[in-house]
């Protein structure tokens, strides 16, 4: 088994700004992102053949991207604090306010929804990229849709 | 069937937006063509240099500067500091990640101690009355941590060379150490290590905020030891003075 360069350079040019998307998503800037990407397909082409073909290559793929952006959002920094999220004053839900909600979910529940909604992953590409069960995915996203709907209203309410 | 919430969806969208780029292929390319073999050997004369530099922490131009300067930091996870900020305040402090942070009083006795938890130790954070204490953690954490990974991971660079009350020194841009990020609030700290030119030891740090220097963040380090395991001077929280 093992893919192809042909298949690794398939993937990049069809789905490069979904990654990308993702990847900031998890570093939290566009450079690191892209430095990110950029080293996550060097690895991917690189270390092809040790694909197994028992998934996707596009969820052993999300696996390398992912675990490159979240080390490279890590290494910077030994002490990242976020900042939680406090009711908005003026009743609108801005942009630094919802990305405030999004942050202070545990990171698990993060990563489920930046996949699912930014990448269109289903449960089982989900799952590979993470390296979870299928069943866990879907728990973790009932949680996190639960916790973020409850704070959007809350927020929109104020 | 895939839950997808419409509300959900439309704040994710307002916090990352789309992109339309295409990436650059070649350079990946280019990239995972390089020679294995060759990188590995890259890494070995890296190692090598830094036991080199270890070995003979004066052996004029064997070691580059970042090279000497992580020979001269130690490996020990204790760390033991006395710094002299600006103010002319001295401050001793130990600080032993996974432990936590002790301030000494002049007299020698355990100031204040803070444990480690949760992953840090419990540290009065950015509090606006206490800069001085927060720039006293930035520095023991910066310098035991940040400093030291940027070190061994190659992404500390050589800034320049200055001279500081007489002792010619370069200036090591020693990484991020502590990062705020928020709705309305994003704050980068990093820290500037001076190293003397002679030993290669730290003898100054500074702090910046957002890439510009940050006044309450520049002291001496009078005193900078690694030491081993074992080394923190007290096993829990000490008595109040």
């Amino acid at each position: 088994v093992g893919a192809t360069a042909d298949d690794v350079e398939r993937l990049y040019r069809e789905r490069f700004p979904v990654f990308l998307r993702v990847a900031v998503a998890i570093v939290g800037d566009e450079e690191g992102a892209r430095d990110a990407v950029h080293d996550a397909f060097v690895r991917a082409l690189r270390h092809r053949r040790r694909w197994r073909g028992d998934g996707s290559l596009e969820g052993w793929v999300w696996q390398i991207v992912v675990n490159e952006a979240r080390k490279r959002h890590a290494r910077d920094a030994r002490f990242v604090v976020v900042v939680p999220a406090e009711p908005s004053t003026n009743g609108h839900s801005g942009e630094g306010r919802v990305a405030a909600l999004v942050a202070a979910l545990p990171e698990r529940q993060r990563l489920v929804l930046f996949l699912r909604y930014y990448a269109d992953l289903d449960y089982a590409a989900i799952a590979a990229a993470l390296e979870i069960a299928p069943g866990t995915v879907a728990a973790t996203l009932n949680a996190a849709h639960g916790k973020l709907r409850a704070q959007l209203k809350e927020v929109e309410t104020c | 069937v895939l839950d997808v919430d419409l509300r959900v969806a439309q704040a994710l969208d307002e916090v990352v937006p789309r992109y339309h780029e295409r990436g650059d292929w070649e350079a990946v390319k280019r990239a995972a063509r390089r020679d294995a073999p060759r990188r590995a050997a890259a890494a070995l004369a890296i190692a090598a240099a830094a036991v080199l530099a270890l070995a003979w922490p004066f052996a004029g131009q064997r070691a580059g500067v970042l090279e000497r300067a992580l020979a001269a930091v130690g490996d020990g996870p204790v760390v033991h500091a006395i710094f002299r900020a600006g103010t002319g305040q001295i401050d001793e402090v130990w600080y032993e990640p996974g432990r936590g942070l002790l301030r000494m009083a002049r007299d020698g006795r355990p100031r204040e101690y803070f444990p480690w938890s949760n992953d840090r130790p419990e540290f009065p954070w950015a509090n606006d009355d206490s800069p001085e204490g927060f720039a006293l953690f930035l520095r023991v954490t910066g310098l035991a941590e940040s400093y030291r990974n940027a070190l061994e991971s190659g992404r500390a660079r050589v800034l320049g060379e200055d001279e500081l009350d007489g002792v010619r020194v370069h200036w090591i841009d020693g990484g991020t150490v502590w990062r705020l990020d928020g709705a309305d609030v994003r704050d980068v700290w990093g820290l500037h290590v001076a190293v003397s030119r002679e030993t290669y030891r730290p003898v100054a740090v500074r702090m910046t905020r957002d890439g510009e220097q940050w006044p309450s963040g520049t002291a001496r380090i009078l005193l900078f030891e690694t030491l081993p395991e074992g080394a923190f001077p007290v096993e829990g929280r000490p008595a109040p003075p």
